[in-house]
């Protein structure tokens, strides 16, 4: 597996998450991970800029989100960065799935579940979200 | 987005794209309650081109289902990848939809 980093950025508009999931999938495949790992990681992106534009952003285009983009022999580090509001505690606080005849909710669990380390911070005006997966 | 959509027998069976995110799912989630509602409930999604949704999707289906059953019938699903299997799986979809390997099977059980 080679090593690499990349940034991707995007506006916090939905129409653009289509862009980033060719592109992460694109990343993953480039870095080795094999189908099932490439579904996982690029859903785990795809989710973690929905909670940047839905929560962060409140759904409003116009501002930025940064995908900082790394990988080593046998993992990839994603570290995602919004200035918007941070993450309510009652999102970060569902760790397990909903019922599955729930509507939502799934976001934050399905990050959690399918990353080895899921990490949020405050860092100044931003929202850090790190991300770690072993390949 | 249009989804593509055929009656057969009084069944309703409707097509789902190769992916499905955030940006469509409000959109999809509306279709498919106006096709169940201008019917009789009962409807088959064919997920046999969709490679990737996230979790909007996964409550655009699950509010199907729940617009269905209102309604006396049900969602049947087929054709799913196995990522997308995973993906219900994880989320325990899995066990509130009947999943088919492909169109005839879910048209059996449903007839």
């Amino acid at each position: 597996m080679m090593t690499g980093a990349t940034t991707l950025t995007l506006d916090s508009d939905p129409a653009g998450l289509a862009d980033i999931q060719l592109r992460v999938d694109g990343l993953c495949r480039d870095a080795g991970c094999d189908s099932h790992s490439t579904f996982q990681l690029t859903l785990v992106v795809i989710e973690a800029v929905t909670n940047c534009i839905k929560h962060g952003y409140r759904g409003e285009p116009g501002h930025l989100i940064t995908i900082d983009w790394r990988h080593t022999d046998d993992c990839i580090e994603i570290e995602i960065r919004d200035r918007g509001v941070p993450l309510p505690a009652d999102v970060l606080s569902r760790t397990t799935m909903p019922p599955p005849e729930a509507e939502g909710g799934r976001g934050w669990p399905m990050i959690l579940a399918w990353t080895d380390s899921a990490h949020i911070d405050r860092i100044g005006d931003e929202n850090v979200l790190n991300l770690t997966r072993r390949c | 987005m249009a989804l593509e959509h055929e009656s057969r027998d009084g069944i309703d069976v409707v097509r789902l794209p190769d992916r499905l995110l955030m940006a469509d799912a409000a959109d999809a989630r509306t279709q498919l309650k106006e096709i169940l509602t201008g019917g009789n409930g009962r409807m088959i999604l064919d997920l046999t081109r969709t490679e990737f949704m996230d979790s909007s999707a996964c409550g655009a289906l699950v509010g199907s289902l729940q617009t269905a059953r209102k309604q006396g019938g049900d969602v049947y699903l087929f054709g799913m990848s196995n990522n997308v299997r995973a993906l219900f799986e994880l989320t325990r979809l899995h066990t509130v939809f009947q999943i088919f390997d492909d169109e005839a099977a879910a048209l059996r059980a449903m007839h």
